[in-house]
């Protein structure tokens, strides 16, 4: 027999009461690297995070860290550059590096049946690689070209000039490449910053997936052993952020037909207690599908295609950011209206349904984002740079699910002071 | 390999259900039979249009996503040339409620001014945000009507002109709602912690007393054999050219689209492709460079397209594409450059499968096309190609007179 749907009322539903976080297991090599190794999946698959103190802040110059990454995969005294991407390609293989502020992060992703030799390679890659002056050329070439094409981009200009206004434009979290940088930097300044920061001292590995039972013998073959660097990881700070004396920052861009505009102001990082509440907050106003912004500035006004806020949380520092690009000729509109939900957020309580609402998605959207090991070992990752785990997001979930309204109210008041703010645009 | 459990519904509607009880959560997908290629030439835009009217409340839900946020759940959906899919996630214990939103909004609309007013305006900022006000966005806009002279692919999802968007009427957009959403031209993928026989009983339940519609049947003017190259060029604002060269190739159902896939990933899937190797890295023409296949249900696209070094000029960028080209079909490819992409075929299915959002969208595809048993042969289709089917291929492909070719010149700065 079929039951009869109620389509007024829809059907009956359960609250997400906790997230399951999928174990995390600990060890260290014998060079005292520590591992964390969550262990999970339906597939024989394995992701290795290899995280080096070799981030822009020891750098201390735009590119140089990001460049020594791209090159590592670009030739070592064994093989060339082609060798490489052939081995790679021929195991199906992803091998990457991203750069972040502290730290830079090799990550092999790869059948696990094909690890023994592609830990060989990886190996490889990063204790031995050549950086050799045409290679360094081709990329940088390259780098710039792609710099060229992303600086006619609104969202970049008013990125990047969002980031100097924020931490200040000598701030490493603020300071961004110039077309001369490309110019000054040479071969051996990457040689040098390889050396001194892909290095055991301050390493960290993280693995996931389905790695087998030989993964520590593995690791320990070809990242545990003592000496393979003289270099000692620089723990030079990221100093105080300084911010705009000028509240509103105007890129006139001839012709826009849409203006990029970020409205944002300087918060403490994930360390601090008040960010859980925010979270909450920042879900209200503009952290998801349903929220206050898309519904004023896009379901209700039609003036943008997409607009969102986030709390960005570094390790010395944190920004809270709302982004949307708007129409060119509508962007004085869209700046009152963000003001304006800001403002609500302040005098007026949330409603309990809208609250239960973001309650509801905030778990649904944790449980996506712990699902499976891969996403799993990218926040323990991120945590694990601030020496935090899991806890953190225990938490999260309970303050998700005992907030009230007036709690809200509260931190609105202190925390979205149009005075705090401040306004960017490229554009009109 | 997957589980797959199928269903069909009086009204026509296709179930295809794949449990993975290693996830808390499931999707739920429905792909509608729909996409540009259906739009009336004098209409363009109108599926995605469409798609985003389909979040303004149904006939007995005023609001899609709120109810939806409210049991965790996240939705979004896209509109092709072939297709307009919609897709939930949620945790596996709420479903039904995805079963309800999906039901009532395939049941009957909430047509409104207001709604269509604001996702006009919505569609037509993305319009702008994607591709006029971004360096080369336009390449697609000047790309398909080069490659196409009759068949609808001639223009992109986004239509082909703002015009066509703003002057949609709320007329317009019923007719269209009623000749393509039906349960008889749509397929529902659920895949993630579910039982299938729980979800098939949701299905009756929810869907089980839309009627059927009068779909028409699909009369797409066919593009004809093209016979001469053709080119276009245009000078914009942006820092450096671009080459983007069209070729015509089978479709999605040919059995030559297997080989014609690893052709384009023979080129250039990977730093090791050719490619890379010799147009980027050895010789340093171009900063970027790729070879892809459009995908598309009727007979698709090859694409080359790539961005020019500084001081390269568009001829020489030209020349050397071609010799890498007529190499592929003048040269057998060796049995380790064979091996290596069909590897790369196996893992990134592999990789693909971790995903249940994934799974769920390919298994509505493959049951769109025909059967989704099929999906399980997909890696057999790839290793059964050999190095004398690519060379065949390339020779078919690689044709000037089968040649669109766009050069989008940098303005002297």
């Amino acid at each position: 027999m079929i039951e009869t749907a109620d389509r007024q009322h829809g059907p009956g539903f359960e609250e997400v009461e906790k997230i399951e976080f999928l174990p995390v297991k600990r060890f260290t090599l014998k060079n005292r690297i520590d591992v964390a190794l969550i262990e999970a999946g339906s597939q024989d698959v394995t992701k290795i995070d290899l995280v080096f103190p070799a981030g822009a802040v020891q750098a201390g110059r735009p590119l140089i860290s990001s460049t020594t990454g791209h090159l590592l995969t670009e030739g070592t005294r064994m093989r060339s550059a082609a060798e490489i991407s052939g081995i790679l390609d021929y195991f199906g293989a992803f091998l990457n590096t991203q750069t972040y502020h502290h730290n830079s992060i090799v990550t092999l992703i790869c059948l696990t049946k094909d690890l023994p030799e592609l830990l060989e390679l990886v190996e490889e890659l990063v204790k031995e690689p050549v950086f050799s002056e045409s290679e360094f050329k081709i990329h940088i070439n390259k780098r710039r070209q792609e710099f060229v094409v992303n600086s006619q981009k609104v969202k970049t200009i008013a990125g990047r000039k969002f980031h100097n206004v924020i931490f200040g434009e000598d701030h490493p979290y603020g300071k961004q490449p110039v077309i001369k940088d490309f110019d000054i930097l040479t071969r051996d300044e990457i040689a040098e910053f390889h050396k001194r920061s892909y290095i055991a001292d301050g390493a960290k590995i993280i693995v996931s997936g389905q790695p087998g039972n030989n993964i520590q013998k593995l690791l320990d073959k070809h990242f545990g052993m003592p000496q393979w660097s003289n270099g000692s990881p620089v723990l030079n700070g990221a100093g105080n952020i300084s911010p705009s004396l000028q509240r509103e920052h105007i890129v006139n861009i001839d012709g826009a037909l849409q203006s990029a505009l970020r409205l944002g102001r300087p918060l403490f990082n994930n360390l601090h207690p008040d960010i859980f509440t925010l979270q909450i907050v920042n879900a209200i106003l503009g952290g998801y599908f349903g929220s206050r912004l898309m519904t004023s500035v896009r379901e209700q006004k039609g003036l943008t295609y997409g607009i969102g806020s986030s709390i960005i949380s570094l390790k010395k520092a944190g920004v809270w950011v709302i982004a949307s690009e708007v129409a060119g000729d509508k962007r004085e509109a869209a700046v009152d209206a963000i003001y304006e939900e800001m403002e609500k957020l302040r005098n007026v309580a949330v409603s309990p349904h809208e609250l239960a609402t973001v309650k509801s998605f905030m778990m649904g959207e944790l449980l996506r984002n712990f699902d499976g090991p891969f996403a799993t070992s990218d926040i323990y990752r991120t945590l694990w740079d601030f020496d935090l785990d899991f806890d953190f997001y225990r938490k999260m979930t309970d303050e998700i699910r005992t907030i009230t309204p007036d709690k809200i109210l509260e931190y609105s008041k202190k925390y979205l002071n149009p005075d705090d703010f401040y306004l960017v645009v490229a554009g009109r | 390999m997957i589980d797959i459990y199928k269903h069909k519904l009086s009204n026509g509607l296709r179930v295809v259900v794949h449990p993975d009880k290693t996830t808390p959560l499931a999707a739920v997908n429905i792909l509608y039979d729909v996409g540009a290629r259906d739009e009336d030439p004098e209409r363009t835009g109108f599926a995605h249009l469409f798609e985003h009217l389909m979040f303004g409340g149904s006939c007995n839900v005023s609001s899609f996503d709120e109810p939806l946020q409210r049991v965790g759940g996240e939705n979004n959906a896209w509109t092709s040339n072939d297709y307009t899919n919609y897709y939930i996630t949620l945790p596996a214990a709420n479903i039904e409620t995805a079963f309800w939103l999906e039901s009532d909004r395939m049941l009957e609309l909430n047509f409104t001014d207001e709604n269509l007013e604001v996702q006009r305006k919505v569609v037509m900022e993305e319009f702008k945000q994607r591709y006029l006000n971004q360096p080369y966005g336009d390449v697609q806009l000047l790309a398909r009507p080069l490659a196409y002279k009759r068949h609808p692919y001639r223009w992109p999802t986004i239509g082909m002109q703002l015009q066509h968007i703003e002057e949609a009427t709320l007329d317009d957009v019923k007719e269209f709602y009623y000749k393509h959403y039906a349960p008889n031209n749509a397929v529902l993928s659920v895949s993630g912690n579910v039982d299938p026989e729980k979800v098939f009983t949701y299905a009756e339940k929810w869907f089980g007393d839309i009627s059927q519609r009068d779909v028409p049947d699909r009369h797409l003017p066919q593009e004809p054999q093209q016979t001469d190259p053709r080119f276009c060029e245009v000078q914009r604002d942006v820092p450096a050219h671009l080459l983007h060269i069209d070729f015509h190739m089978c479709g999605r159902k040919h059995p030559d689209f297997f080989a014609s896939d690893l052709l384009s990933d023979i080129l250039s899937n990977g730093q090791s492709s050719r490619l890379v190797q010799r147009l980027i890295k050895e010789k340093q023409l171009f900063s970027d460079l790729n070879a892809y296949i459009s995908g598309d249900m009727d007979p698709g696209l090859f694409t080359i397209v790539g961005r020019l070094m500084p001081g390269v000029s568009m001829k020489n960028a030209e020349k050397s594409v071609w010799k890498e080209l007529s190499s592929m079909a003048n040269k057998l490819v060796s049995d380790y450059e064979m091996q290596k992409v069909k590897n790369k075929v196996v893992s990134n299915l592999v990789y693909s499968e971790i995903s249940f959002l994934n799974k769920a969208m390919n298994l509505a595809h493959y049951e769109m096309m025909g059967n989704v048993e099929e999906i399980n042969k997909e890696v057999d289709h790839y290793r059964e190609v050999d190095a004398l089917r690519i060379k065949k291929i390339a020779q078919n492909i690689f044709v000037k007179d089968n040649s669109s070719t766009l050069y989008y010149f940098a303005n002297k700065q």
